[in-house]
């Protein structure tokens, strides 16, 4: 499933954590209640933040290696 | 409306991310990186923004505020039917909007009142969930109600400058606009929610 080339897998990894991080604070946002309320930022949008970073990162490293 | 625009938003951007998900190799193009970028950067901050300004819009409605057990009891005596119950007469006679009764009032109309306000929303639902919540008749304010908050309504209110308890005494204005005096002291409007004696009170079915 993962693909075996460095970048691609990274991407694909970004994918699924921001696919998740979606999934979850679409689920809270259904629920409307407090605890909800918790879960969209401390869960929801910790994964979609760790997704961005990570594609950035990916973006990062394939840059300088290409450099290299 | 929002959320609808919303969950279609997030369900575009998650058909987006799952095309580079099961194929990467599309970023091997000038058009592919860029599409990448908006699929994996641009909409998740768009979907998270719209998100987060969509729950905390939700955040002051009334019915989350009593979504927690322990403040129904407050919810009740927004309907107790006597009109010098100060949030009652409030909530019945839409001095307030009914569906953000709480934050209206509860909300502080300083500089930067409104994050204050969703911190201590926050240290609710902490105590709520891994504290010891009081007994609803025991929950006390972090700190004195102060008047500002009924005057960020009120000030300038014919009712309220003109009021014949209010221009009773000369000095009663300018105390209640320090602060020196406070609205809710005793023998003015001091029952705000009565829920001690909710059971003896008699309740209004009216509104929505």
């Amino acid at each position: 499933m993962l693909s075996t080339n460095a970048f691609d897998r990274k991407l694909q990894i970004s994918g699924v954590i921001l696919i998740v991080g979606l999934v979850v604070e679409s689920l809270c946002l259904l629920s409307g209640s407090p605890i909800g309320f918790i879960l969209f930022v401390g869960v929801g949008g910790l994964l979609i933040g760790i997704g961005i970073l990570y594609y950035l990162y990916s973006l990062a490293s394939s840059a300088s290696s290409s450099v290299k | 409306m929002l959320t609808i625009s919303l969950f279609v938003l997030i369900g575009l951007t998650v058909a987006l991310i799952a095309v580079f998900v099961f194929r990467p190799q599309i970023t091997q193009t000038q058009a592919g990186k860029i599409a990448a970028f908006l699929a994996l950067f641009a909409l998740p901050v768009l979907c998270a923004g719209m998100g987060a300004s969509s729950e905390l819009l939700h955040a002051k409605s009334t019915k989350f505020c009593l979504s927690c057990h322990i403040m129904e009891p407050y919810g009740q005596s927004l309907r107790v039917d006597d009109p010098t119950h100060l949030a009652a007469a409030h909530f019945q006679n839409h001095r307030v909007s009914p569906d953000e009764a709480c934050y209206t009032c509860h909300t502080n109309y300083a500089m930067f009142g409104g994050i204050k306000a969703k911190l201590g929303g926050l240290k609710h639902i902490y105590v709520y969930y891994l504290g010891t919540p009081p007994s609803p008749e025991n929950i006390k304010l972090y700190e004195p109600f102060n008047n500002r908050e009924c005057l960020h309504c009120h000030a300038g209110a014919r009712s309220f400058e003109e009021g014949a308890v209010h221009t009773a005494d000369p000095e009663l204005l300018p105390a209640l606009r320090t602060n020196k005096v406070s609205c809710i002291s005793s023998g003015c409007h001091e029952v705000v929610h009565d829920v001690k004696d909710l059971k003896n009170s008699k309740f209004w079915n009216g509104g929505s």
